[in-house]
């Protein structure tokens, strides 16, 4: 039935008024061929029964006394009966008295006919019928009838059940086209205007009631949910707008709202630096021009000053990285990573000479991205490796990069001190430290300043490391599958 | 191939009795065959008046080697009638008879048996010679190897004897 179901409705209809109508007309056409057979049959058989008892009648004298030649004359009459075809006419004791065929190459009387009785063969009835006289029997008389006639009305009767049957199929088409639109076209219509609905999105169509039935309803009802769907989509619609506009409004205020406190942190920042140069100037005028005057304890104390405020101004120089990191235009362009490196570790050399160094850098690494960010980057990673390697007797630090099918990510690999990799979360959080400032001076910005230029390249960068084995930074500038 | 007719023991009884089987055809006599004809002839008469519980009476005049032929007869009901066969002598006792069959050897007295029997319903068959057109009913007629028979319808008509038409067809001669 699968095949059934993929018919348009429309000729699903047509097809089960058709099938019904079809059903009925074979019914009726085989009730009334069989009826008209039927009763032709049994008007043959009353017509031949009632011949064959006239010509009983007629011969019983002539059975009686064996009068052939009357009974022949008898016979002879029935070649006024188109049909006949054979009759023959028996004494008691079957022999033949006479006999008459139409033609001559009809069958031959039969030898032993059947008594009284009346039948149908293939293309003959046959009927016998006793002769009596007073009562008793002489003699039997056979007549074997042709049934072409019954054949030719048998045919007939056919051929107007046909005519009947097509004329009534013909009409039961007509009606069935007729008919199904008012099903099958307000459904169409239905349909057409869904598809309109799901393609263009357009939710104005309404479909039309022309019917007062189920599908009227139906049709009632997809205009109402039409409706309601497209009542639903303004509001969505209005709703939607607003949302923009507020995030819009909101994302605009917390622009102002960070540049704010950028402009803040940075003039902050800024400002301080001027009374921290004073008090370290004056601090190192003190030291220079009046260490005669004070003793051990003043002299420890100044150096200590000295010492704290420098370390504020590193702070401050980190925060106002930070804020420039942040704040910087992007420029993007094409450069030489392994140059870039090797400038950044010349200069830590030259703060810490005595070193026993050994760094192999990959040669001709070429990188995309703002190269003043990178430097700063780099500049970062290498002063950590430089600094959390410090104990060991000699410091190994590795640059390069690793390629795969989706990315490039470059390295800073150094043989230092390294970290528990439960607080890798913590890394490259503003102020947040692994290790006491006793151990490693250090400010906490340097690894957040990495995160911001990472994140404003939109690369990633992580790290591995083990306690005691060193440490890996690895950190791509691109987004996967765009380097 | 047996018979589911009622009338199979009437009919067989006649079979016998007037061997009229086809496998004995050729074993029959001129005489079974006239004995059948006289039986079959009182089928097709009907005499006014007609009593069924009076008896068929069939009267044999003179010697005639049908005769024993027909003596069987008498056991047979035909119609609901009976059948009573006797042999007369005289002339006189013709009068009561319902059918009368006259031997040729008593041709000699045949005028003074018809006109003793003028007005009696009396079917007279004979096989004597010209028997229908010297004043009897039903003569038979031996035309060759077959018996036939003519019949005196007048004749039959002025004693009130009605032959049915059936038997005037297989006549060979119908006297009107």
């Amino acid at each position: 039935m699968k095949s059934f179901n993929s018919l348009p409705i429309r000729n699903k209809l047509t097809l089960l008024i058709m099938t019904s109508t079809l059903l009925g007309v074979l019914l009726i056409s085989s009730i009334f061929v069989f009826q008209r057979y039927q009763s032709f049959k049994q008007q043959m058989t009353n017509e031949f029964t009632a011949i064959a008892k006239i010509i009983s009648d007629r011969s019983n004298a002539a059975v009686l006394f064996e009068d052939a030649i009357t009974l022949s004359e008898t016979l002879a009459s029935l070649s006024l009966h188109e049909q006949v075809s054979l009759a023959c006419i028996y004494n008691n004791y079957n022999a033949l008295l006479a006999s008459y065929t139409r033609n001559s190459n009809a069958y031959n009387c039969p030898a032993q006919p059947r008594i009284d009785s009346h039948q149908f063969s293939r293309n003959y009835f046959h009927v016998s019928e006793p002769i009596l006289s007073n009562f008793e029997s002489s003699g039997l008389v056979y007549i074997q009838a042709s049934t072409q006639q019954l054949d030719e009305e048998i045919k007939a009767s056919l051929g107007s059940a046909l005519t009947f049957s097509s004329l009534v199929i013909f009409g039961a088409l007509l009606f069935a086209r007729y008919v199904q639109r008012f099903i099958s076209d307000p459904l169409i219509e239905l349909q057409t205007i869904a598809r309109k609905v799901t393609v263009e999105r357009d939710f104005t169509p309404r479909a039309i009631r022309t019917n007062d039935d189920e599908i009227g309803e139906l049709v009632d009802a997809f205009n109402t949910m039409l409706k309601t769907i497209s009542n639903q989509n303004e509001v969505i619609a209005e709703h939607t707008d607003n949302l923009e506009r507020k995030v819009e409004e909101r994302t605009s205020e917390l622009a102002i709202a960070n540049r704010e406190l950028e402009a803040f942190s940075y003039s902050v920042s800024h400002d301080l630096k001027a009374p921290l140069r004073k008090i370290d100037g004056f601090s190192r005028a003190l030291e220079e021009d009046y260490a005669e005057n004070l003793d051990e304890l003043g002299l420890s104390y100044l150096s200590r000053l000295r010492a704290n405020s420098q370390k504020m101004s590193q702070l401050i120089t980190s925060l106002l990285q930070l804020s420039r990191v942040t704040r910087k235009e992007l420029e993007t362009e094409p450069f030489d990573l392994s140059e870039l490196a090797l400038n950044c570790l010349s200069v830590l050399r030259e703060q810490d000479p005595l070193r026993k160094v050994d760094i192999a850098i990959q040669p001709g690494i070429q990188a995309n991205g703002d190269q003043k960010l990178v430097e700063i980057l780099l500049d970062n990673l290498l002063a950590n490796a430089w600094k959390y390697s410090k104990n060991k007797d000699l410091t190994k630090i590795e640059i390069g990069v690793i390629r795969t099918s989706e990315t490039e990510a470059f390295f800073v690999k150094d043989n230092g001190c390294g970290f528990n990799m439960e607080y890798a979360d913590q890394l490259f959080k503003p102020f947040s430290r692994l290790h006491s400032p006793d151990e490693f001076e250090g400010t906490g910005i340097g690894l957040a300043t990495t995160f911001r230029i990472i994140e404003r390249h939109r690369g990633s960068i992580w790290a591995e490391s083990e306690p005691g084995q060193g440490s890996t930074f690895y950190f791509t500038l691109t987004k996967p599958n765009e380097a | 191939m047996p018979r589911i007719y009622p009338s199979r023991f009437i009919a067989s009884v006649l079979g016998i009795l007037l061997l009229t089987h086809s496998s004995l055809s050729s074993a029959r006599t001129e005489y079974d065959i006239k004995a059948a004809y006289l039986y079959n002839f009182i089928k097709f008469v009907t005499w006014p008046e007609q009593n069924t519980e009076q008896a068929i009476k069939v009267c044999l005049f003179g010697d005639h080697p049908v005769n024993e032929k027909l003596m069987p007869l008498s056991e047979v009901t035909l119609n609901q009638r009976a059948i009573e066969v006797i042999e007369i002598n005289a002339v006189e006792d013709s009068v009561s008879c319902s059918v009368l069959f006259i031997a040729p050897s008593e041709a000699k007295q045949l005028a003074q048996l018809l006109s003793v029997l003028e007005n009696q319903a009396t079917l007279t068959i004979s096989d004597m010679e010209d028997f229908a057109q010297q004043g009897g009913q039903i003569g038979f007629v031996t035309m060759g190897n077959v018996i036939r028979f003519d019949v005196n319808l007048k004749q039959a008509r002025a004693i009130g004897l009605s032959i049915s038409s059936k038997l005037l067809e297989l006549a060979n001669e119908v006297l009107k």
